[in-house]
């Protein structure tokens, strides 16, 4: 006979459970990306999609680089199937955005189940678009003016909608939860 | 015989729940016994089977499980049927169900219809191998999945309340099977509430107090007093259901049954029997204008079953309690009709604690629903369909699951129900004989037609 050992765990271990949720996460942000891609001619529009399902991955696991991973994983995916116009600084527009939420799990681990820190989280990761924009306007020679309105008005929208973002995550993370998906 | 699992000092507690559901458990399964494993429900029968299968992932686990060795003529070690059929097939028919686990076993093709169509066999399940899956009835499943777990050949074999499904003569192959599996060397545990059409294929019984705990016997529950139920509440000659000439067809334009004609009363109970597949569900669906049938008239409530115009008039307990759960907590949902009707939050919550107290829930109404055992679902999807006391209520199989003291206790609710409110009632059993006398009228299915018992 033998005997079976406990799954192992750790903080710095992903389980295949977690590793398919957060590839779930990503494969959904850039999907849904894809999917409405409405010409609203609103700015910041698509940081609804990507706070959302980033807070998702990492409301969802307990590993601490979950939001990473997946705004990783969909920053590649988004490359190589080359959508959006962004180009190879995709992956640091999703990467920004999934610091701010790892950054803010670490300090807070239980902020994923509370409407207001969701919204607040998603609001600052929706802020990283003023630096995001900011940096692809400068290398594209614009004035530092310009540039900076521009970029403020585009992190305006983004906040705006990372707060919508962020407002969702408790309600699908409770549902999530009382089904027994995630512990 | 040779032991081939061992438990010592298993204990296990699911996450964000302090006391362990699984304390200190010692046990050895010895080849070719028959363990029969009671318990009151809840107490965690299924969760230990879920252990010995090597199913439990989330929560805490301590002590250790020695479990049986695989080798090539014994590829399997431990086969489980779950409580609920439906959330352990894999394929949409019966052929590839039976077949997908030799599959995985690298059978050789040539020599899996013989395999499977034997397995069939001994399980009374006759129908053809590309037969629909989702055609079958609850205890045609389960009969299914017994197959698609024998024909694998595992040393152990765990069932999970086989007698919530089958009808009698579905247990009487099972009895056969069983003295055949043991006769080979294979052990077997029955998580089982009424384990008394297998007594004499036990040889041992387990008891779960429901403290985690366990120990050598049989749980025997609380004794009751024989009492006959009080008369049903007719006050009027008032016919609330009228059925008239009514045929469904089926898989093959096969008729499930024909010229079903039958009038249920105000404040009256009915029953509706037949064994496994014999279309009581189906029957259920139809009266609550889920399926149409192919032919005949139904008068429900003063018109035809039309879900809208029977919003908050019929109450429908299905036989799986997880197609009606949705919500996060007990207490959400039981409030969610009553909210729906726009009753008074107060009202609300006079009415969830009224339901959870009569079926016995009150402790849980924090919990989630999903997470609960399938005799607890069940007790949850009863409390939310009584909760907004229907006129009419269709209740498939209530008593699923639940042991003695749980079942005896919704009987008599659904009785006080009828009697205090005037509910009319029309519930299904697959065993003709189960609860006599508490019934109005009871009504049998077999051979396609309806008739008085």
């Amino acid at each position: 006979m033998n005997p079976v050992a406990e799954p192992a765990g750790g903080l710095f271990r992903l389980s295949l459970k977690d590793a398919l949720f957060i590839g779930f996460c990503a494969v959904f942000a850039v999907l849904a990306r894809m999917m409405l891609r409405l010409h609203l001619h609103i700015s910041g529009h698509a940081m609804l999609v990507t706070a959302f399902f980033l807070l998702l991955a990492r409301g969802s696991v307990r590993y601490r680089f979950a939001a990473s991973f997946a705004g990783l994983l969909a920053g590649s995916a988004s490359i190589f199937l080359g959508f959006a116009k962004s180009g190879p600084f995709m992956l640091v527009k999703y990467l920004a955005v999934a610091l701010v939420i790892d950054l803010a799990g670490l300090l807070m681990p239980n902020l994923f189940r509370n409407y207001f820190w969701c919204a607040l989280v998603g609001g600052l990761a929706g802020g990283t678009k003023f630096f995001t924009a900011y940096s692809v306007n400068y290398m594209v020679g614009m004035d530092p003016t310009v540039n900076f309105q521009a970029s403020l008005f585009e992190a305006a929208g983004a906040i705006l909608f990372g707060v919508l973002g962020g407002l969702l995550v408790p309600v699908v993370l409770r549902r999530l939860h009382a089904y027994g998906v995630i512990s | 015989m040779g032991v081939i699992l061992r438990l010592k000092k298993f204990s296990f507690t699911y996450p964000e729940v302090k006391t362990p559901v699984l304390q200190d458990l010692d046990l050895e399964i010895e080849a070719g016994r028959c363990y029969c494993l009671t318990g009151p429900t809840g107490s965690g029968k299924t969760t230990l089977a879920l252990a010995l299968k090597g199913l439990l992932c989330a929560g805490k686990h301590e002590g250790e499980i020695y479990m049986p060795s695989v080798t090539d003529s014994t590829p399997m070690a431990v086969g489980m049927v779950l409580q609920d059929p439906e959330v352990q097939l894999l394929t949409s028919s019966v052929g590839a169900e039976v077949a997908f686990g030799l599959e995985n076993l690298c059978v050789d093709p040539a020599d899996m219809p013989e395999r499977v169509v034997s397995a069939l066999q001994a399980v009374g399940l006759e129908k053809p191998l590309d037969y629909p899956v989702d055609k079958l009835s609850m205890g045609q499943k389960y009969r299914l999945l017994i197959a698609a777990l024998l024909v694998m050949k595992p040393l152990l074999l765990i069932l999970d309340e086989p007698g919530a499904q089958l009808d009698p003569e579905g247990l009487e192959l099972l009895r056969e099977c069983l003295r055949r599996l043991k006769q080979d060397g294979v052990s077997i545990i029955l998580c089982e509430h009424r384990p008394d059409s297998l007594l004499s294929e036990i040889d041992t019984f387990l008891q779960l107090d429901g403290s985690g705990r366990l120990a050598e016997g049989r749980y025997q529950g609380e004794k009751f007093a024989p009492s006959s139920p009080p008369f049903s509440a007719i006050t009027e000659k008032e016919t609330v259901l009228r059925v008239q000439d009514l045929s469904f067809i089926g898989v093959g334009d096969q008729p499930v049954w024909s010229q079903v004609a039958f009038t249920v009363d105000r404040g009256r109970r009915f029953s509706v029997t037949g064994m496994n597949g014999t279309g009581k569900t189906t029957l259920l669906r139809c009266l609550a204008g889920f399926l149409s049938p192919q032919q005949g008239e139904i008068e429900i409530l003063g018109g035809a079953p039309d879900a809208y115009r029977l919003r908050g008039r019929l109450g429908c307990l299905f036989q799986n309690p997880q197609k009606q759960i949705f919500e996060n907590t007990v207490g959400e949902e039981i409030a969610f009709p009553l909210k729906r009707f726009g009753l008074l939050n107060g009202t609300v919550e006079e009415r969830v604690a009224e339901a959870l107290a009569a079926c016995g829930i009150s402790h849980l109404i924090e919990q989630s629903p999903h997470k609960l055992s399938y005799g607890q679902k069940h007790l949850v999807a009863l409390a939310s369909v009584l909760a907004p006391r229907p006129e009419l209520l269709l209740l498939d199989d209530p008593l699923a699951g639940l042991d003695d003291d749980h079942s005896r206790a919704v009987m008599e609710l659904l009785v006080h129900y009828n009697v205090q409110h005037g509910t009319t009632m029309l519930w299904t059993f697959h065993d003709p004989d189960a609860w006599p006398g508490w019934a109005d009228q009871v009504l049998h299915l077999e051979g396609g037609r309806l008739a008085p018992r």
